[in-house]
């Protein structure tokens, strides 16, 4: 079935091809105009050109190229024009079948720009009016406030993230239902995970990031990865021009962060260099609320050395062991603008956290000695070179060459207490029956290639290649400094997509199809003598994602993926340390579909946008760690099915650079589609298509912001913020199962956070405070973790370019 | 200014939808079971969404049991499945959050009557001296430790058993049957490796021990060795392998696969009354009679019979498991009960035994029944059935 599906779209792409082709080639004796438009050296995608007098116009494409055909011969006015630039415009004679090659280089409109991040079109407006079910955030508005990236993600449509407890903490990241694995991270397009552990969403302060982007359930293939449920990219300042951002927030439980991100460029050598770097800690000891503390027992300090006649009872206590530390650096050096390279980077980065560790599955069990610690480094190189061998044709290029090292202690053989106090364990506190130092440490080599061609303004191809090489090696540091039988996986993704702008760019189609192929090794002793065990997989995945502008403002969308979550070494073969293996596992795959519709408008300094959308998963062979009860170790198995139908909509308004307000509610209904249960039975589980437990279903957004220039002086700025999150009550467990006179469930959490922020010398010095839970609500996400309680910052942040 | 009313109505509108959708899904309410003889510790859900509840089975011998807005849940008190009853009272060792507990249901919840700070030991096998008294072992600190449970007041005494050394290439103990009879404990034990790099080819230590101990000092008289087979019964905090009979003669059977020995036949061993040896008058090689099958669990069930939950042959411990009649005074294969096979979990407490009958949980791929075996009529009749695609039948219990 799927291979008449494959040729058919092989055929309709081979189709489309020859026909643009044949366009190309078409008659001679007319003029065309053609060039780039640029800022420096950063590309303009949109912006219009036309010819003054005639009705001929263009937008220039994702590559600021622009193409004005079939003129007659004459003079022309060309007339180009972009929000947040100054208007250009340029006179030309055209002599019978010239092809004049005219760039641009805009100038910016600081006083157009600055209304703009308020309602105009912005590069996040445009990703909205891609195919792509997609949610793009600029990051500007929350420069001041101490949030990292997941609190602002955690903000918009789809999008749940689920936290252990505070700063530093487990988080799980959801798109549209799918999560985990099944989401992949990037910073501008590379992995985020080939920087080391520390290059995290939870890390990374807001000031290193200018945009941020949700891609639901269909991921374009410049991400090359197998994220089968959707990807987050973080796109960082790219501009080539001389900035320094320095920022420090302090706030309750002893929490500090800090982050600077800065480039300087020589504007006579064109070298660059770029430096990026954030440090976080905190002790979040933030309250606890009715925990079980202990009473009685015979005592020495904290230490309970006879445990008969302690008692439990409930109170308050502060959490005692959360440290957390993270600290990340970076540097690159490059040039800019030269015959051989637009771009050509070489960087060179270091992270490190240190974590202690606080409870665990739930908050019964309270560690009160477990630590973590991660450290990274990594070497990279970015090359970009547009216009290789013919116009039209671009290519960029990056690899990397990292190692992780991830460590987890546990030594103690104590169980802890709320209070502080604790007893003797027979084993240890995570309930290793040896100390465990355990270490898991992974070379990698990643490399990608994106070639990009654009055939016309209306056709364009795109290739894209990934290879991630990955050694896993895991010991206990106590026992062996090694690992005898390591494992590796060498993942290859290949990508082509073909993109068509059709109807004076009123429908845009992109098809792509993603070749997965995976080498799984690992050495295994049997009988004393090692031997290699391997398998390899490949899949094809496919989709499209189409967009239909019925109006300037009105759009509609439609996308479509068969994606795959591929399975990693350790699933497999195990580690020979926690995990065993299962060699019969199979990928997780997932049908993606998106439905929708966005609609935006002006009534004079009123913005007004809606969007609204439906989306459909149908999920099968998720892979879930399962603890085996013989030997106390988990086993990954494909164990459930699930099918996901939502809908989300969001709706902003905003006047002028004088308020704003979004809206955003998300309902999700993610049943089990398990048909082939735990047990052989011709019965089908009760469970099937029911909800999936454990999860919130609904939930949603508000946010509202307020702000005044020169109210407190000239070139200063004066702004509130209040944000408020909805999550509907959910139950832990099955719906339908249960006496539901005593249903374990996570109850309905409205959190308020509020923010005042003024700046002075049009942004330079900035100072806000922050309150967030302002009502000290009771909140948790998973297991009923509790999570902070209300919290105060403070942050300052120098900013200039 | 028109046309912005016109959005704060349709913003409006969508305020209204949020809250008509949340207004859909409102609790339900319940209704409370009554108290009744018996009860079932049931699994539903693939992971990570498996859950427990504790429902109580009106009739063995009729009607049906669903889980649909029945059952007390488990989860966030007792998630686990090694739970030991008696008296209607629910006992569990939470080795991960270190505590042991005493709990109850009443009105359809799980209630917690008593839980303390506990984590000596990780539990695998346990005994009742008397009503009062809970005897439990496990390993702690690499050592094979006991503590005494007196379950009124959940009071604890502690200590480390002085079993033999674990022998070089071994690194922890492991524990099976245990059994109280006349002050003294019986405990099957073995060593077994924790290097996982090597699995599933793990070593096997090709000697296994029954530890007599005394109840009242709880110091180990004796290790009784055994080389004929290995894993003298399973751990019993799951399901039994031992008992004492109307002789009382105490009676285990071993289980090699529970210890990744594939080579090894399920052996039924006997020490009798008043003795402190294995008889060696007496051998059943219960895997020799029946087609190389091994006892996961086994129960007594008066005159002289007991039942073997049977695991067929592999080199796997999930598989599917039958029934089979013994005669235990004679060790010998009486037949293999005809019931369908049991697809489900792999330990699972499945026998109760009533008025000289066995009821016996089968979790099959058709219909899973409790079924009634009467050994004066030998006769299985179909019983209570569990419907509503229940995905684990794990413990059946006689509360009173």
């Amino acid at each position: 079935m799927h291979n008449i599906k494959i040729m058919t779209y092989r055929k309709i792409l081979l189709l489309i091809l020859l026909s643009t082709f044949s366009f190309a080639a078409h008659s001679q004796t007319t003029s065309t105009i053609s060039g780039y438009v640029k800022d420096g050296s950063e590309l303009i995608t949109g912006a219009s050109i036309f010819l003054k007098g005639t009705k001929q116009g263009v937008v220039s494409n994702a590559q600021g190229y622009y193409e004005l055909k079939n003129l007659a011969p004459g003079s022309y006015n060309v007339t180009i024009s972009f929000l947040g630039y100054k208007k250009d415009s340029k006179q030309v004679t055209l002599k019978p079948g010239q092809n004049l090659n005219l760039n641009f280089s805009l100038k910016k409109d600081q006083q157009q720009l600055h209304d703009v991040n308020i309602n105009g079109k912005t590069k996040t407006q445009q990703m909205k009016e891609s195919g792509f079910s997609v949610n793009a955030i600029e990051t500007k508005k929350y420069a001041n406030t101490t949030a990292d990236l997941n609190q602002i993600l955690n903000r918009s449509t789809g999008v749940r993230i689920r936290e252990q407890g505070g700063l530093g903490s487990d988080f799980k990241f959801s798109i549209n239902g799918l999560s985990g694995k099944q989401v992949k991270f990037f910073i501008d397009g590379i992995p985020m995970d080939v920087m080391g552990t520390a290059m995290s969403l939870n890390n990374i302060p807001v000031n290193m990031a200018e945009r941020l982007e949700v891609y639901k359930g269909v991921v374009p293939v410049q991400l090359g990865a197998d994220a089968m449920g959707g990807a987050v990219n973080v796109v960082t300042n790219q501009k080539v021009s001389n900035y320094l951002d320095l920022s420090h927030s302090y706030g309750s439980f002893q929490t500090n962060r800090s982050s600077l991100t800065g480039q300087y460029v020589d504007q006579k050598t064109g070298l660059i260099i770029k430096g990026s770097g954030f440090f976080n800690s905190s002790e979040n000891s933030y309250k606890m609320k009715n925990v079980d503390l202990v009473t009685g027992g015979l005592r020495d300090g904290n230490f309970i050395y006879d445990v008969n006649g302690a008692e439990y009872y409930k109170g308050d206590a502060r959490r005692f062991h959360d440290n957390y530390l993270s600290a990340l650096g970076q540097v690159e050096v490059g040039i800019t603008n030269k015959s051989w390279a637009d771009v050509l980077f070489i960087g060179g980065g270091y992270n490190e956290g240190r974590q202690d560790l606080q409870t665990g599955f739930d908050q019964q069990t309270v560690y009160g000695k477990v630590r973590r610690a991660n450290f990274a480094k990594s070497a990279t190189l970015r090359y970009k070179k547009n216009n290789l061998f013919t116009e039209g044709l671009n290519l960029s290029v990056f690899a990397a060459r990292s190692k992780d090292t991830y460590k987890t202690t546990d030594t103690a053989f104590r169980n802890y207490n709320w209070d502080g106090t604790y007893f003797t364990k027979g084993y240890t506190e995570m309930g290793n029956n040896v100390k465990t130092m355990s270490n898991i440490i992974r070379p990698r080599t990643y490399a990608m290639a994106n070639l990009s061609y654009m055939i016309n303004n209306q056709h364009s191809l795109n290739l894209n290649y990934t290879i991630d090489h990955l050694r896993n090696k895991s010991f206990n540091q106590l026992q062996t400094d090694r690992d005898s039988v390591p494992g590796l996986i060498n993942k290859q993704i290949l990508g082509f997509a073909y993109q068509q702008n059709l109807l004076d760019n009123r429908l845009s189609n992109t098809i792509f199809g993603k070749y997965y192929h995976l080498g799984l090794e690992r050495s295994k002793s049997i009988a004393g003598r090692y031997m290699t065990q391997d398998t390899t997989f490949s899949n094809f995945g496919y989709g499209i994602a189409s967009r239909y502008k019925v109006t300037e403002g009105i759009g509609l969308k439609a996308s479509y993926e068969h994606s795959y979550r591929l399975q990693e070494t350790e699933e497999v073969f195990g580690d020979g340390l926690n995990v065993l293996g299962n060699p019969n596992l199979k990928p997780e795959s997932s049908h993606n579909l998106n439905l929708g519709a966005y609609y935006s408008f002006q009534v004079n300094k009123n913005s007004f946008f809606f969007e609204a959308s439906g989306f459909y998963r149908n999920a099968k062979d998720f892979i879930f760690p399962v603890p085996d009860v013989r030997s106390k170790l988990i086993k990954n198995e494909n164990q459930s099915s699930v099918r996901i139908t939502g809908f989300e909509s969001e709706a902003r308004y905003s006047y002028a650079q004088l308020l704003s307000l979004t809206l955003n509610l998300t309902y999700q209904n993610a049943v089990n589609t398990t048909k082939e249960g735990q047990t052989e039975s011709y019965s089908v589980p009760g469970t099937y298509l029911n909800k999936i437990p454990n999860q919130p279903w609904l939930f949603g957004n508000a946010d509202f912001t307020i702000g005044q220039d020169n109210l407190l002086g000239k070139d200063t700025r004066l702004q509130f913020n209040w944000f408020t999150q909805y999550v509907n009550w959910f139950y832990l467990t099955w719906e339908s199962k249960g006496n539901p006179l005593d249903k374990s469930d996570i109850p309905t959490q409205f959190v308020h956070s509020a923010s005042l922020s003024y700046s002075l010398q049009k942004g330079k010095y900035n100072i806000s405070a922050e309150c967030r839970n302002l009502t000290n609500q009771l909140t948790y996400d998973n297991f009923k973790l509790q999570k902070p309680g209300r919290s105060f910052s403070v942050k300052f942040r120098y900013f200039i370019q | 200014m028109n046309t912005l009313f016109k959005y704060t109505a349709e913003l409006l509108m969508l305020v209204m939808l949020v809250l008509s959708i949340s207004g859909c899904e409102k609790r339900k309410e319940g209704q409370v079971e009554e108290g009744t003889n018996y009860a079932a510790i049931l699994c539903v859900g693939s992971w990570p969404n498996t859950a427990y509840y504790i429902s109580s089975i009106p009739s063995l011998t009729s009607g049906t049991i669903s889980l649909k807005g029945n059952g007390a849940e488990m989860t966030g008190k007792v998630y686990a499945q090694d739970v030991i009853q008696r008296d209607g009272f629910y006992y569990h060792m939470n080795s991960t959050s270190g505590r042991f507990g005493k709990y109850h249901v009443e009105n359809g919840s799980l209630l917690i009557d008593k839980e303390i700070p506990f984590a000596y030991l990780s539990w695998s096998s346990y005994a009742w001296a008397d009503k009062n008294t809970l005897v439990i072992f496990g390993k702690g600190n690499s050592e094979a430790r006991y503590a005494v449970v007196k379950v009124d007041k959940m009071t604890i005494k502690t200590g480390k058993l002085e079993l033999g050394k674990i022998p070089a290439g071994f690194q922890q103990y492991s524990f099976g049957f245990a059994q109280y009879r006349d002050s003294k404990l019986f405990l099957g034990y073995g060593f077994a490796s924790n290097d996982w790099s090597v699995f599933p080819n793990m070593p096997v230590y090709p000697k296994s021990y029954v530890a007599v101990i005394d109840y009242h000092t709880m110091a180990v008289e004796k290790s009784l060795e055994e080389t004929r087979t290995t894993g003298l019964g399973s751990m019993n905090i799951y399901a039994p392998s031992s008992f004492v009979d109307d002789n009382n003669d105490l009676y285990f059977i071993s289980d090699p696969v529970a210890g990744y020995d594939y080579k090894s036949p399920s052996i039924m061993y006997r020490i009798k009354s008043g003795s402190t040896v294995i008889d060696p008058d007496y051998f059943f090689n219960y895997s020799a009679a029946s087609n190389n099958e091994k006892g996961a669990a086994m129960w007594y069930i008066g005159n002289g019979k007991g039942i073997v939950r049977s695991r067929i042959s592999g080199n796997n411990i999930d598989l599917e498991h039958y029934y089979r009649l013994i005669d235990v005074k004679s060790g010998t294969m009486i037949k293999k009960l005809d019931l369908p096979a049991d697809k489900g979990e792999r330990m699972v407490n499945a026998v109760i035994v009533e008025d000289g009958k066995a009821f016996i949980a089968v979790n099959a791929v058709d219909r899973d029944y409790i079924w009634q075996y009467n050994p004066a009529s030998d006769q299985l009749t179909k019983g209570v059935e569990f419907i509503g695609g229940i995905d684990y039948i794990l413990r059946i219990e006689k509360l009173k």
